[in-house]
């Protein structure tokens, strides 16, 4: 190593680095604060998106407290958007938030594999994949080109929301048993998705359902086919 | 803005009432009214509020919080008995019991201390209820809870109430931040609901303007009143001494600065005003609250316009 000078650091050249050090460490923390859109307790309200931790939060319910001559205190209930967890936080004035910065996007069911679930943007193509926790219950109701909402937390899917009700094939449901027309006497189908629930008993193979995906319920059948 | 316009038109009526009522409850006790202005360029120095400034005025203006700046020195005026009822006005404080502008009665009384508050805030709130309801029956309806407003109403002092449903003393352990959060969280949720409830004796750091007890200066003469969950009133045996006055707004704006608020001018004029005042005490209400209260309203917006 003939370029390397082997001596003792000089005490004007330790006080540069300390000085260039401290200028970026400054410009660094400047820019972090200039980029970032910051809210405060009081901007705090239910529906408000916040990072905590990393992790996006939303306010799912909201109060505002504040004792007689004391400092104003504001509870809240907060949910997290990826893994649902929900907990309870109590913040004061001065406390300060970043936004969850989150959006959603239009997007095609593609087909599922041993990687994930596969959708496509259609308007520019791209493609993401969420795993099957991710995509939770949605699952049963996923066909092929079906179009959902894919919700991203800084351009990372994070879950998917579904039409409230979709129409899916009756694809395996045994007949009836004739004569049993008691009200409410249901019997099991199985859907195309593989998805298997409760329906009356005139259901067959072929007809087409629409389910409700908030309950995952049958509510009527659309039409029947073959 | 209440949720359907006929239930607006009732309460508007019953708070018309309320008003009127107050406002006889101390004509007949000697007690004359005072209209103070809203504004002020030298506002009392209190950390936990944040004021709303008017724009353009020189010197820096702000709408007052409470009209406690121009009522308490009357006091020296050689008035004894007097309130006044108008709008307060305090930044960012939005909540089922909160409005950024909101009516306060505010009320004093020379030669008297804050026992004798709580004797007014009894026959006060008793007699509101009397005509809102038409009848003597004093028992009122709030919030799935049956309430009776007969005298006296209940006393707890901070020290029982935090050491029963807290387990700490904040008369001798000084946790300011502990204090708000458990009064809120511990101390408020605990307090009997089917009666009207005193919380008195508060520790001497949270109350600014207070004096302090003869017997023990860790103690401040204040009082609060809660009715049915609501922090209704407040007030106390008022300090006259300048001196004692002038450090503690120095440390309430010591907090503000902590906070990140801006720090307020020390209001001379109304620190040299207390020289030579009775013994006093005084004592503000909540009117939206009481109208809330006496109209089984759930939020403060039900009952203002």
């Amino acid at each position: 190593m003939p370029l390397l000078v082997k001596r003792p650091i000089e005490i004007d050249e330790l006080f540069l680095i300390a000085l260039f050090t401290t200028i970026f460490y400054l410009h660094q923390k400047n820019r972090q604060r200039s980029l970032i859109n910051v809210y405060e307790s009081s901007d705090l309200r239910k529906g408000l998106k916040i990072i905590i931790d990393g992790a996006p939060y939303i306010i799912t319910d909201f109060q505002f407290s504040k004792p007689g001559k004391g400092q104003a205190l504001y509870r809240c209930k907060l949910k997290n958007m990826i893994t649902g967890y929900t907990m309870d936080r109590t913040y004061r004035s001065g406390d300060k938030f970043e936004p969850a910065n989150l959006h959603e996007a239009k997007m095609q069911f593609l087909y599922n594999d041993a990687t994930g679930f596969h959708f496509m943007d259609t308007s520019t193509y791209d493609q993401v994949t969420l795993t099957p926790e991710q995509v939770g219950d949605a699952k049963n109701y996923l066909k092929d080109n079906m179009e959902v909402n894919v919700l991203f937390f800084n351009e990372t899917p994070i879950s998917i929301s579904l039409p409230t009700f979709v129409e899916l094939e009756v694809v395996k449901s045994d007949p009836g048993i004739k004569g049993d027309t008691a009200t409410g006497a249901t019997k099991p189908a199985t859907l195309e998705t593989g998805y298997t629930l409760q329906v009356p008993l005139f259901i067959e193979e072929g007809n087409i359902l629409r389910i409700d995906t908030r309950t995952g319920e049958y509510v009527e059948r659309v039409k029947t086919k073959g | 803005m209440g949720t359907c316009p006929s239930c607006l038109k009732e309460i508007l009526i019953k708070r018309h009432l309320i008003l009127k009522t107050l406002r006889q409850w101390f004509y007949d006790r000697g007690f004359i009214e005072i209209q103070t202005p809203v504004s002020s360029d030298t506002p009392i120095p209190e950390a936990s509020i944040d004021l709303f400034e008017i724009k353009d005025e020189q010197p820096r203006t702000y709408l007052l919080p409470s009209p406690e700046l121009y009522l308490k020195p009357l006091l020296c005026q050689g008035l004894k008995k007097f309130f006044s009822i108008g709008p307060a006005f305090r930044k960012k404080e939005k909540g089922r019991l909160h409005l950024p502008q909101f009516t306060m009665l505010e009320w004093y009384r020379a030669h008297a201390d804050y026992t004798k508050l709580m004797e007014d805030c009894q026959g006060l709130i008793l007699s509101a209820w009397k005509v809102v309801s038409q009848s003597n029956d004093p028992s009122l309806r709030y919030d799935n809870h049956i309430i009776d407003l007969s005298p006296p109403f209940e006393a707890i002092t901070i020290h029982d109430a935090f050491t029963r449903y807290a387990g700490w003393d904040p008369i001798s352990v000084r946790d300011e931040e502990r204090f708000d959060k458990d009064l809120v969280f511990k101390i408020e949720p605990s307090l009997p609901r089917h009666r009207p409830v005193f919380l008195l004796d508060f520790p001497a750091w949270a109350a600014s303007l207070s004096r302090l007890q003869e017997k023990n200066c860790q103690v401040s003469e204040r009082v609060e009143l809660f009715i049915g969950g609501i922090e209704l009133a407040n007030g106390f045996s008022e300090l006259m001494d300048p001196e004692e006055q002038e450090k503690r707004f120095h440390y309430e704006n010591k907090k503000r600065r902590h906070l990140g608020l801006t720090t307020l001018t020390i209001p001379s004029a109304f620190l040299s005003s207390l020289k030579g005042c009775p013994p006093s005490a005084g004592m503000a209400l909540g009117v939206d609250r009481l109208v809330m209260l006496l109209t089984n309203s759930t939020h403060i917006r039900q009952v203002s316009l």
